[in-house]
């Protein structure tokens, strides 16, 4: 058996660069973190990580989406407890008026009393958001929700949906004659007033005329009913929203856990991978040296 | 006395030519191809001395042709996977994936949902499909690229190949002319080791097959048994665009297409890297963006702007100032003179959509068009065929189809080049996120658009548009992943096989060191027996006097 010299040579020089390439890659590996440098390292590896990102990315969003559905259902709650608030103080303002020791001017004044607050509530129901949309007007966000005398609904009946989950979807409002009432165009008569807007105006109107009904406290006790259930549905969504984002956040916590067991490096193992490279590679260096040495011209 | 002298000079002369080859296999102890070689010593009858019989080289023919075996696979399995692994790694990376971009993009779609009237948000929109619609050109770009590398390739290959053949010839004729100079004698062996070594690059090119002649010359021959050369006559091949497309290249030999016949080295490494990954992936990545654009237009015309108006149809536009993006073409036909293209059709749904088909001409004037991405046969008949469905229409411009025609058609090959973002969605209020006119607060549209990535839409409602993406990726991880198992096989095998036939007629120094002694020894010894003579005739001399 013999050996060619530069072959032998060619040899040793493709086992240091050998190493040298698995030394790199480690090395590359390390530096970045990951498992896999390319999919043809592990191509089913390289899909199901790409598929995970992608599901992990739309819980992500939903989460965003959770976020500006929850602060738009906020800013329609609370403008819906002050409105109950307000209607609460023209109900004690109603019976008060109702009693008969007033004045027509004591009236009077609890009527102008009365306007400003229905001029507070119609405020509220034109509340617009940060993007400038009144958000009791369904999809019409840039129309004011009500008109002042006379009153008139500008907006429609639909409901904005937003993506929180998969195929789960939430309102983010509520139409506006869902809340305060339908606009009644006809004659209207106190106690069968749908909209609060106008069964206040009437009872101003009655108190002006120092004649108020006792009917008026069911339009005021309807309407009341109607805002506490809608604050009611709001805060059964706000909950929802609670409840999908809880487990979209677990589900994102799952999906990074077996993205990272698929797809990080395990660095004990890689550095010790790494170190025995080294040695390996610093063991190739020396067997070369050493036995480019040998040589009986040496000796000649 | 005189026979002495005689003696001793020849052996003096054959050590001095034992000690020339050595030194000439010490100088040569490096040169690629070279054989040791070795000095014949012969007796010379009737104990008068000895001669050079002849300088031989160390030579093994079987493990020559098992190195010639065994570079042709290896070059063919390491150009593969050098090529593979360009797409390999452009998939991969996050930045230039187009999964991320992808998802982005549909990131921003969902926050138009979230708030239909925001300028900003319509804008992000925009911008989200303008970077993804450059990262589909910049993807195709750079696969263009490559197939311009292939085709140089080819071209630099065939022209090495054609050299190499031309001096295969004429080292055939000056060995067959230096062995009929002296018949049975001395063998040219630095020609021969010449033309072992050029035989060697050949197999590197192409797989060869080797025949030797009864007068010394070799014939050589590649593919199926195409000769390259025939003793002193060499054959030329050429490259030549394909007659449907002219990106696509394909190897000759008298005026013989044989692509598909070379089945070894770096020319076949080439040709088929170009046509099981890089085509198949360019015509995929087009499939992704043309599915995009379907899909995402078909929805978008339902809608209405910010400003109440119909949602324009064509939000992602595949046209390019000269119209749509050219479909790849290419296959045989019997009629020479058949000239045979086709157009794009815009679909009308993505969900059978395939990547490529085949379409083969049958007899009775019937047709069928095969889509390679689940072999199944999309639609077959009487001719001509309606195709249109499936994003093309063919036009048989001069000739004839004649049954046993078959054609690969791509309608989506170019499209990632051209698919861009509307000019006429001039701004963000044309994005049509409204399912109802003169309603800017809804967001009906806008909520579906968000929902397309999640749906089935294609391969027969089984893949969303991020799968088939995925898929590509796999299937060129896939085939990668197989190149570099095989390249590291058959480097092994090279490697041993190397180390076999260097074992052979590699030059080892010490030995040659060893052989300076011994015939420095021999040569000093011979020097001695003349000087003997030489004092032996002095004192006959001597003697006499």
């Amino acid at each position: 058996m013999r050996v060619a010299t530069s072959w032998s040579n060619q040899l040793g020089i493709n086992a240091m660069l050998n190493q040298q390439t698995k030394l790199n890659e480690t090395q590359l590996k390390l530096s970045s973190g990951k498992k896999y440098l390319t999919p043809s390292e592990n191509p089913l590896a390289a899909t199901s990580l790409l598929s995970l990102d992608q599901r992990i990315k739309e819980n992500q969003q939903y989460q965003d989406n959770i976020g500006v559905a929850r602060q738009r259902l906020s800013l329609e709650n609370t403008g819906l407890s002050n409105a109950t608030d307000i209607l609460q103080k023209i109900r004690e303002l109603t019976v008060q008026g109702l009693n008969a020791s007033n004045s027509a001017e004591n009236r009077k004044q609890i009527a102008g009393e009365v306007d400003q607050l229905n001029a507070q509530l119609l405020n509220i129901a034109n509340t617009q958001n940060a993007n400038g949309e009144y958000i009791f007007s369904g999809y019409a966000t840039d129309k004011r929700a009500f008109t002042d005398s006379p009153y008139a609904y500008q907006g429609d009946a639909n409901q904005r949906s937003i993506t929180i989950g998969p195929n789960r979807l939430v309102t983010d409002g509520d139409p506006g004659e869902s809340v305060f009432g339908t606009v009644s165009g006809g004659p209207l008569a106190a106690g069968s007033i749908d909209n609060v807007f106008q069964a206040v105006a009437q009872l101003s109107n009655d108190l002006k005329a120092n004649a108020p009904a006792t009917v008026s406290l069911d339009d005021l006790d309807r309407s009341l009913v109607r805002i506490g259930s809608t604050e009611a549905a709001i805060g059964a969504r706000l909950k929802a929203l609670d409840g999908q984002e809880n487990l979209n956040a677990e589900y994102i916590l799952d999906h990074q856990t077996t993205v990272s067991e698929i797809g990080d490096l395990d660095y004990a193992d890689a550095l010790s991978k790494f170190n025995s490279q080294n040695v390996s590679l610093q063991a190739a260096q020396q067997a070369f040296t050493r036995v480019q040495k040998l040589s009986l011209f040496n000796y000649l | 006395m005189m026979n002495i002298i005689g003696t001793s000079l020849s052996g003096l002369l054959v050590s001095q030519r034992s000690l020339e080859t050595a030194s000439n296999n010490i100088s040569n102890v490096n040169a690629e191809g070279y054989s040791r070689q070795r000095v014949e010593q012969k007796t010379r009858v009737g104990g008068s001395g000895v001669e050079v019989g002849v300088v031989t080289r160390s030579y093994d023919q079987f493990v020559t042709n098992q190195v010639r075996s065994s570079t042709s696979a290896f070059g063919e399995v390491d150009l593969y996977h050098n090529l593979a692994s360009q797409i390999d790694n452009m998939l991969a990376d996050e930045s230039t994936g187009l999964a991320p971009a992808m998802k982005s993009f549909f990131n921003s779609v969902n926050d138009v949902a979230n708030d239909p009237t925001s300028l900003p948000a319509r804008q992000v929109m925009l911008s989200e499909a303008d970077s993804t619609t450059h990262l589909l050109n910049t993807t195709t770009g750079r696969f263009d690229e490559i197939r311009q590398q292939v085709n140089s390739n080819l071209d630099n290959m065939v022209n090495d190949l054609n050299t190499y053949a031309a001096n295969v010839a004429s080292l055939n004729v000056r060995i067959v002319a230096s062995i009929n100079a002296q018949p049975g004698q001395q063998m040219p062996n630095d020609l021969l080791d010449q033309r072992d070594l050029l035989l060697n690059k050949i197999a590197g090119i192409s797989d060869v097959s080797v025949v030797p002649q009864q007068d010394g010359s070799v014939s050589v021959f590649i593919g199926s048994g195409q000769p390259l050369v025939l003793g002193k006559y060499s054959s030329t091949l050429t490259v030549q665009n394909s007659k449907f497309d002219p990106l696509h290249r394909d190897i000759f030999l008298d005026n013989q297409n044989i692509s598909s016949q070379i089945t070894g080295g770096s020319l076949a490494g080439n040709l088929r890297f170009r046509d099981e990954v890089l085509d198949p992936a360019q015509q995929q990545l087009g499939l992704v963006a043309t599915g995009l654009a379907i899909e995402f237009n078909n929805l978008h015309q339902t809608g209405f702007d910010l400003d109440g108006n119909p949602g324009n149809p064509t939000f992602f536009d595949l046209t390019t100032p000269s119209g749509f993006p050219a479909v790849q073409v290419n296959g045989t036909a019997k009629d020479s003179t058949l000239q045979l293209s086709a157009n794009f059709v815009m679909p009308i749904s993505a969900a059978n959509l395939g990547s490529a088909y085949r379409f083969d001409v049958l007899a009775g004037g019937l047709y069928s068009l095969t889509n390679l991405d689940d072999n199944t046969v999309a639609v077959s008949g009487a001719l001509p065929p309606a195709t249109s469905a499936f994003g093309f229409d063919l036009v048989v411009g001069a000739g004839a189809l004649n049954p046993g025609d078959s054609f690969r058609i791509s309608p989506t090959a170019n499209v990632g080049q051209s698919i861009h973002v509307n000019a006429a969605i001039g701004g963000p209020r044309q994005i049509a996120a409204a399912g109802s006119s003169g309603v800017p607060g809804d967001n009906a549209v806008a909520l579906k658009l968000a929902d397309l990535e999640k749906q089935p839409l294609m391969q027969n409602g089984k893949a969303t548009i991020n799968q088939v993406y995925g898929n590509l990726v796999a299937d060129v991880g896939i085939k990668t992943h197989s190149a570099l198992v095989s390249r590291s096989a058959q480097d092994v095998l090279l490697k041993q096989a190397t180390t076999s036939k260097e074992n052979v007629s590699g030059v080892n120094l010490d030995e040659e060191a060893a052989d300076l002694i011994k015939f420095q020894q021999s040569y000093q010894a011979a020097a001695q027996s003349i000087s003997m003579a030489k004092t032996l005739f002095d004192t006959l001399i001597g003697a006499v006097r």
